[in-house]
């Protein structure tokens, strides 16, 4: 029995892994580096992610590429919702990271996104070179091919899904303007 | 025109490169300005805080000699509306109440721009403590 999940474990994850859809979200200028990997010179379709969806119900990862303010944060976890299991999210430069620029200052700016949705791939620079993008959707890869499950996966949904109810709430009363 | 020329329109103000900074009767300067001298165009609407004091500045292009003309003006919480006269100042007098809390009288529709509808602050001015209990997105309590 045991053979038989692993081995259906092993053709899932080599089936996520090489067909990464990305959702278009940029939200600054790291969506600019975004645009560049899609383009030929650097052409990310080698690796399976060339397909760009407009939809995130049709999206398997979230490249978060650019800053997230307070205003933004309640579309970004409605999107990250919306997307289907099995779901990756990579946090495209400093901003996304831990602030970046706008760490001490800034009124407006999240320190980071891992504070509203789990964060697969980190990629901190400003903004990230496409090969550096591309690095990352590699790491990716081999994250979802060696470590992921079925079980692991039911386990991270199950004990994320609170949390983000809790921060939902918390988001519905800030944004109950808009 | 020379800028000089603009002391005589105003007598209680002093001037300051193109800089003009008066002291009350906004609205009748700029009035005087667009009908009288060609000041047809304004550029923007900017705010400095002061401390005590919050400093308006108004860019005005004249299109006649394209000269340029900062007026300036220095207000506490309320200022009077120039929208009657300059449709463009709608957005930029919505902006500095968002940033800075001036309340400009005879703007009817004064509300947030950028910010959310019911942020808490004025974010620009110099004693902004972001303190909203509301915003804090993490198990530790960290305002970020």
């Amino acid at each position: 029995m045991g053979f038989f999940v692993t081995s259906i474990d092993w053709v899932l994850n080599n089936a996520r892994a090489n067909s990464l859809w990305p959702l278009t979200f940029a939200t600054s200028c790291c969506g600019i580096e975004m645009m560049h990997t899609v383009a030929s010179d650097n052409d990310i379709a080698r690796f399976g992610s060339e397909v760009f969806r407009g939809s995130p119900r049709q999206a398997d990862l979230l490249i978060c590429a650019g800053t997230i303010t307070h205003k933004m944060a309640p579309v970004l976890l409605r999107l990250y919702e919306q997307m289907a299991e099995p779901k990756y999210v990579i946090a495209m430069g400093a901003c996304t990271c831990g602030g970046g620029m706008f760490c001490d200052y800034s009124y407006s700016v999240i320190r980071g996104i891992d504070k509203i949705i789990p964060v697969d791939i980190y990629l901190p620079m400003c903004p990230p070179k496409p090969e550096a993008l591309i690095d990352a959707i590699r790491k990716l890869q081999q994250k979802i091919v060696k470590n992921e499950t079925i079980m692991k996966r039911k386990d991270f949904v199950e004990s994320h899904s609170s949390k983000l109810v809790q921060k939902g709430e918390l988001l519905v009363e800030v944004k109950s303007e808009y | 025109m020379n800028i000089n020329d603009l002391r005589n329109i105003f007598g209680d103000c002093e001037l300051n490169g193109n800089k003009i900074c008066i002291k009350y009767n906004l609205h009748e300067f700029l009035s005087n300005l667009k009908n009288n001298y060609s000041f047809k165009l304004l550029k923007s609407i900017t705010a400095v805080d002061l401390g005590n004091e919050t400093e308006l500045l108004y860019n005005l292009l004249s299109t006649e000699d394209e000269e340029d003309v900062v007026i300036s003006i220095k207000v506490q919480n309320e200022a009077e509306s120039v929208i009657d006269l300059f449709s463009s100042a709608i957005a930029d007098e919505n902006e500095i109440y968002d940033m800075f809390g001036i309340r400009f009288i005879g703007h009817e529709d004064l509300k947030r721009l950028y910010m959310p509808e019911n942020w808490e602050g004025f974010p620009l001015r110099k004693d902004y403590v972001q303190d909203d209990t509301r915003l804090v997105w993490n198990d530790n309590g960290d305002n970020a």
